[in-house]
């Protein structure tokens, strides 16, 4: 994890960024405990290794949300408190299981200076000690540049 | 309700619901729970421990009070997950600020692939700043029925 500021200037194409991440059932509990009222599907998948199996998966799972916000979390780290995070879209190719050993990684695929800013697009995705990928995406951000 | 053919199969679902607009409420995140976020997800950015920002990760986690939104009704397979989502942010998004939300079901979609047939509804969540009206930022979650075996039994 990173708390210095990156700049648009220090940025190549290929940079790669990772950290990890264990979603573990306390961990879900918790995010899930941030919002009660929002629920879930109420088949006990996020809660329970019998819930999740009964819609086929082999144990309990984390909530699309969460990925989300953990592959979030990524990228606010690389950028630092001066960037600003603009798009973030993904797409869930397969559960991830609580207690998976979670790599998160972004990649640089472009930086390029528009007329709203320097922007950087990333490629990310979080991968399981299976080497399987079961959040792939891209985000876009803002990087300020040195004075 | 409309039935709509694809490839393998045909699916019903309630028309009436897309594109009609439903307000959610007003939400306004405390600095309390931005914490609770930021421990919860690992988040480490400094600029959130401040108390005046929030992670904008938070809009995909937040639940408003008040309306709900306008289910489709999607007849087809047994089981539903998250297919993707979008997330477009373009204000801060501040701790202590209300904020409001509006949802629109977008679009419902049949689709025929590798793994069998699968239905996916789009879903399009705009958030505003509660005072000015203005656009904070936008979700379009993809949600994806279909038939899982376990599910069946």
């Amino acid at each position: 994890m990173s708390e210095a500021q990156r700049y648009f200037e220090e940025v190549d194409l290929g940079d790669e960024y990772a950290e990890e991440m264990t979603p573990t059932p306390e961990l879900v509990r918790e995010f899930l405990g941030l919002n009660p009222a929002r629920g879930g599907p109420g088949d006990g998948r996020f809660t329970s290794d019998e819930g999740a199996r009964s819609i086929g998966m082999r144990a309990a799972i984390v909530p699309g949300s969460m990925s989300m916000s953990i592959i979030s979390r990524l990228v606010e780290d690389w950028m630092g408190p001066e960037g600003t995070l603009h798009s973030l879209d993904v797409s869930y190719r397969r559960p991830v299981l609580q207690g998976d050993d979670l790599k998160l990684q972004a990649l640089v695929t472009d930086a390029d200076e528009t007329p709203e800013g320097p922007r950087v697009k990333l490629d990310v995705y979080m991968e399981n000690a299976r080497g399987e990928r079961p959040l792939q995406g891209t985000a876009v951000v803002e990087l300020p540049r040195k004075a | 309700m409309t039935t709509e053919p694809t490839q393998e199969a045909q699916f019903e679902y309630d028309r009436s619901v897309v594109g009609v607009q439903v307000q959610l409420g007003e939400f306004t995140i405390s600095e309390a729970q931005v914490q609770k976020y930021c421990e919860t997800i690992g988040e480490a950015n400094p600029k959130f421990r401040g108390g005046q920002f929030a992670p904008p990760g938070m809009l995909s986690s937040v639940t408003f009070g008040g309306g709900q939104a306008l289910d489709p009704k999607v007849q087809f397979g047994n089981t539903t997950f998250m297919a993707g989502s979008r997330m477009e942010f373009k204000e801060p998004l501040l701790v202590g600020h209300p904020i409001k939300a509006q949802t629109t079901v977008k679009e419902v979609y049949g689709k025929t692939g590798r793994t069998g047939t699968m239905v996916f509804v789009v879903r399009r969540t705009e958030f505003l700043d509660a005072a000015s009206g203005n656009l904070i930022g936008a979700m379009e979650q993809s949600t994806v029925h279909r038939e899982t075996e376990a599910a069946r039994e």
